[in-house]
């Protein structure tokens, strides 16, 4: 089977600024593949220039085998795509959309279809400007799956969808990806890529940075914790803890970034009394900084 | 093999998007139609009106257009309605639309939804260009509906061919401005641009026409002037012929094919 996206030097300038530098990557079939970096940082561009919205100063970008610019019709028949800030036709209803999004010549499966929305408790029958974010999103997600394509596109899919939501869109991935579909996400949410994707690369300032096997990477697996204790602990202590760094102490309360397993840091952590652990978002900008310390570590 | 799908669907949402102010449009023009037509037996009736025309400074005459004798069905028609009022809203109707069909899309971002879609962006165009001639159309079938029917009310004796006729005209004149308004959006993205250029295009042609036979500086832009080409009152008086016709037709023709190219390969929501 031909890869089902491939990126040779792709570069996007507009005039003297740079959207996209010199990117080369491969999505593989049946591979979820995570785009990582921060707003601004060339994603949505790079996606732009997959579906032949925007054209390649440089470089080329090929599909099933088949170029993103001279073959653009054919191979949308086989490609899903949602937008980061999706828009929508606000005076149709849901399945209007659908219908209308089919009749421009997606072979859709009705029944996955019904089978979406009852996943996704999508709201069909009301008009699409009535709906909330997140009840738009889920119409985005729809139309992006409904014609089960071999790729699909998304940008930030799970903006504006709450936690359950969330867990019904991963399951949605991977049962696609279990069906042999490739799944190209841009995220800028780090825990996303990692729970869904096989691989990663990372974009910053439009330059591919690097591409990471998910799972295999010591340097990914990276997670700040927030303790309380009921006494307040030493920060050199907590420190000289292996795996743990960018520690801050405030009274009984405390940060820190734990990279790789958690083992070591759990069992230094049984020797205090903790009253609560939680875990906190990872910025993206913390974990490059993070990335590139690593980098001049190593 | 799958193929690319070549219905209509773009255009058909489109239409259904503007129903209403097609809608409105075609009411609008309709009863302005039917007054001019309703109207016509008060005029007629006015004695010296002929003479007061003929007597105008020639200057003024130029101004207002050759519309001959006023108290004549014809002439009446071509002062009113055909001369001027008809093809400037059934340009401005073009001008609009022709500027907000592809932007709004790109505006607003569902322009995405039809480029991620096995749509050829030249068939987006093919679409679109098609709303905005039908809804230009429309408009125009709207005014001779209004006269066909005022000559079943009132004694206005008028042949009804030639009002279509006269109609066709003024709407490919304004299918012409449209399609240029619709060309520098496809090429652009930008309304505001099109309908600017658009609309000095509309004035410069006007005035270059209609000043052209009292300044002999303009007389070699009425030849680029559009309007130049339509006359009212020649048209209702006999009928029209294809050289009137074909120069609207080309322009709108022109401004079409150069949309298909320039839309092809602009970056397009950046």
């Amino acid at each position: 089977m031909k890869q089902p996206l491939t990126l040779t030097n792709f570069t996007k300038k507009y005039g003297a600024s740079i959207g996209a530098h010199d990117i080369s990557l491969q999505v593989k079939p049946g591979e979820v593949f995570g785009f990582l970096g921060p707003n601004g940082a060339g994603k949505t561009t790079t996606i732009r220039a997959i579906l032949n919205f925007i054209k390649p100063t440089s470089g080329s970008i090929s599909l099933f085998g088949k170029d993103s610019v001279t073959d653009s019709v054919a191979v949308k028949h086989d490609i899903g795509y949602l937008a980061g800030d999706i828009a929508l036709y606000g005076h149709m209803n849901g399945k209007e959309l659908l219908e209308y999004i089919a009749s421009l010549g997606k072979k859709v499966d009705w029944k996955y279809v019904d089978q979406l929305a009852d996943q996704l408790k999508a709201q069909l029958d009301r008009p699409i400007k009535d709906l909330s974010k997140g009840n738009k999103q889920k119409i985005g997600l729809m139309q992006a799956f409904m014609h089960k394509p071999a790729l699909i596109l998304l940008d930030e899919p799970t903006s504006g969808l709450d936690p359950l939501m969330q867990q019904v869109f991963y399951d949605i991935v991977e049962e696609a990806q279990r069906e042999g579909r490739s799944i190209f996400i841009s995220s800028h949410n780090l825990q996303e890529v990692q729970r869904l994707c096989t691989r990663a690369a990372f974009i910053r300032e439009g330059k591919l940075i690097a591409i990471e096997e998910i799972g295999e990477s010591h340097r990914l697996n990276y997670r700040r914790y927030m303790i309380t204790f009921k006494k307040q602990p030493n920060q050199d202590e907590l420190e000289s803890i292996e795996s743990v760094s960018d520690v801050s102490v405030h009274k009984n309360q405390a940060r820190v970034t734990v990279t790789g397993q958690p083992n070591k840091f759990l069992r230094a952590l049984s020797k205090y009394d903790v009253l609560d652990l939680g875990e906190e978002e990872v910025h993206l900008e913390d974990m490059f900084m993070h990335y590139y310390e690593g980098d001049s570590n190593e | 093999m799958k193929v690319t799908a070549m219905n209509n669907s773009i255009l058909k949402q489109s239409l259904r998007e503007r129903r209403k102010s097609i809608f409105f449009w075609g009411i609008g023009v309709f009863a302005y139609a039917l007054f001019v037509g309703l109207l016509y037996p008060s005029i007629e009736g006015i004695e010296g009106f002929a003479q007061i025309s003929e007597e105008l400074p020639e200057g003024v005459q130029a101004l207002l257009g050759e519309i001959g004798d006023i108290t004549s069905p014809t002439g009446y028609l071509a002062a009113e309605l055909y001369g001027f009022t008809l093809p400037l809203l059934l340009s401005i109707l073009g001008i609009g639309y022709g500027a907000n069909t592809l932007t709004k899309e790109e505006r607003s971002g569902t322009v995405e939804l039809l480029l991620a879609s096995p749509v050829s962006r030249r068939n987006i165009i093919r679409q679109k260009a098609l709303a905005v001639f039908l809804t230009i159309f429309s408009a125009g079938f709207a005014v001779w509906l209004g006269i066909a029917i005022s000559t079943l009310i009132v004694d206005f004796d008028v042949s009804l061919l030639r009002v279509a006729l006269a109609t066709l005209a003024a709407t490919l004149v304004a299918v012409a401005f449209g399609m240029i308004s619709f060309m520098i959006s496809a090429l652009r993205g930008q309304k505001g641009l099109a309908i600017g250029i658009t609309t000095v295009l509309f004035v410069v042609s006007y005035f270059s026409n209609t000043l052209a036979p009292l300044v002999d500086a303009i007389k070699p832009l009425q030849n680029a002037s559009l309007l130049h080409y339509y006359d009212a009152l020649d048209i209702l008086t006999y009928g029209l012929s294809y050289w009137q016709a074909s120069v609207a037709v080309i322009v709108g023709l022109l401004a079409y094919a150069i949309s298909m190219i320039g839309y092809e390969d602009r970056d397009i929501g950046v």
